[in-house]
């Protein structure tokens, strides 16, 4: 098993991909966790009821600078005024969160695979993203659950014209993940024109019986971000 | 008259109009406690907020509740002037024109903070070179922009020399281009050291894929060959990414056997003894960038 939740103190192993585990020592508590080279250990002096080990949004490695993900694709073209659904595949970090009467802390973010980021839209304009590029799937593809998750994309082409889809750039903020055995989320792109397009993720799970993932961005209490704010304006093209 | 007053008669003594000495003093303990009071909340507001918001929205949070607490003790206190608000506000409006003839270069600096703040050209935080100091942004107040350069020196700028001044705000873009010149010897594959060169911008997260990194053979020098490495990257992060990717591109070209050239020059010596027709020899020649 990859992501669940743990009771306090513990020790989990998921195969070769990553361990963790919090043990005594002596009056505090230390956490260690390996992933491949890259490792964490940390003094815990306070105990917590619970360990959470979630997929969390691809945005905090090696540090964050931005909010948007974008996912590159190679291209589609979509019929004037028409739907069709996707799957694609997204990045995921892992997270781990102590929990005590209802408080969630993140103790720590890993992943085993590298990050790249990107420009969307001009230096001036455009927005910081991290990357990822995706084959497109007609049904939910096998993925690394380590690494990826499967991502339900609706397009709705509302423009009067064929359209090339190869992005979509989504708002962090608000980045419902689901998990059971592997992480999924679930999307739609409504395509205005060839330059504008918006995007949203749903609270709906990929399959039933989908755990929802504890958001890093509510964990941290973040005062000043809408974490409402569910979609994204696409004003630098979506092909 | 008050009690103050009543224990100690020199609190009567009439300053000016009809305020006395207990009237000011009444109105200085009201505003000192109102000072304290927006101190201790100003705190409190750090010490909740700090990881929550960012540190220019916390300083505006800060001093607008401290603005709104002192004004409100200043409100309280006029009483014990017995001012009338409505002759306050002609005297002051009268005062304010006195004043702001007395103190232009005052006005100028209140009136360009004020430009300052709605333009924004600059945030707190952002690093920038405002005429020709460098650094980076503290504070932002109504009179003057404090920088800490990249020395740690605090300097103080009035808003009016910020507001005519050219600023150069370095992270105002979201991403920023930087650039290597790259000199390898005229032997050395200079197609191996573009691959390799590209295989490390590749491995970066912050070297950005989109605008792509250019690598490419920009000239053929007096030394050897100069590959010219273009690479974009997060303004917040360029610095980091600059320092740490000059290193590493020479590390591994030096790996696959790259050499840095020394700079060389070719000496031709002639030699009186033979005839003018004949070709001199070269000196110690050796192959440019060997």
């Amino acid at each position: 098993m990859m992501f669940g939740t743990f009771p306090w103190p513990c020790a989990h192993s998921a195969g070769d991909l990553f361990s963790i585990s919090i043990e005594p020592e002596g009056e505090f508590y230390r956490y260690r966790r390996v992933c491949q080279e890259s490792r964490a250990d940390k003094h815990l002096i306070s105990e917590g009821s619970a360990v959470f080990v979630h997929p969390v949004e691809p945005i905090n490695l090696p540090k964050e600078v931005t909010r948007f993900l974008e996912i590159v694709f190679p291209p589609v073209i979509i019929a004037p005024e028409s739907e069709k659904v996707i799957f694609l595949m997204f990045p995921i970090e892992i997270g781990v969160f102590l929990e005590k009467n209802g408080e969630y802390a993140l103790l720590d973010v890993f992943s085993k695979c590298q990050p790249k980021y990107s420009l969307y839209g001009s230096p001036e304009n455009g927005v910081i993203t991290r990357l990822y590029h995706s084959r497109v799937f007609a049904t939910p593809p096998e993925c690394d659950p380590a690494c990826e998750g499967v991502l339900k994309l609706i397009l709705r082409n509302t423009s009067r014209s064929w359209t090339e889809v190869s992005r979509a750039v989504f708002e962090s903020y608000y980045m419902p993940i689901f998990f059971d055995t592997s992480a999924a989320m679930t999307g739609e792109m409504v395509i205005f024109s060839k330059m504008i397009a918006e995007t949203k993720l749903s609270d709906q799970p990929l399959r039933e019986g989908m755990t929802l993932a504890i958001p890093v961005i509510r964990a941290r209490k973040i005062l000043n971000v809408d974490v409402e704010r569910k979609t994204f304006l696409m004003e630098h093209g979506v092909g | 008259m008050g009690w103050g007053e009543e224990a100690m008669p020199i609190l009567s003594t009439v300053v000016f109009g009809s305020v006395t000495i207990f009237d000011l003093v009444v109105f200085s303990f009201i505003v000192a406690v109102s000072v304290v009071i927006a101190k201790v909340v100003g705190v409190y507001i750090k010490k909740g907020l700090s990881d929550k918001v960012k540190v220019d929205e916390l300083e505006k949070i800060i001093r607008i509740a401290q603005a709104a607490i002192i004004l409100t003790g200043v409100f309280f206190s006029l009483p014990s002037f017995h001012v009338d608000i409505a002759e306050l506000l002609l005297i002051g409006g009268t005062a304010g024109i006195i004043i702001g003839f007395a103190s232009q270069r005052l006005v100028t600096n209140v009136g360009s903070g004020i430009f300052l703040l709605f333009e924004r050209p600059v945030k707190v935080g952002d690093t920038v070179k405002i005429g020709v100091t460098a650094g980076t942004i503290e504070d932002i107040r109504i009179l003057s922009t404090t920088l800490k350069t990249f020395e740690g020196v605090y300097i103080r700028i009035p808003n009016e020399t910020v507001f005519n001044s050219e600023i150069t705000n370095y992270v105002a873009n979201e991403a920023r281009r930087f650039e290597y010149r790259i000199t390898i010897r005229y032997s050395d594959d200079a197609e191996k050291a573009i691959r390799i060169i590209r295989g490390l911008l590749a491995a970066h997260p912050f070297v950005l894929f989109n605008p792509s990194p250019s690598v490419f053979v920009d000239e053929l020098g007096e030394s050897g060959v100069i590959i010219m490495v273009r690479i974009w990257a997060p303004s917040r992060e360029w610095w980091g990414v600059r320092t740490e990717m000059l290193w590493k591109i020479k590390a591994a070209l030096e790996q696959e056997g790259f050499r840095v050239p020394f700079p060389q020059r070719t000496v031709w010596l002639t030699d009186p003894t033979r005839s003018s027709q004949e070709t001199p020899l070269p000196r110690g020649e050796k192959d440019k960038g060997e």
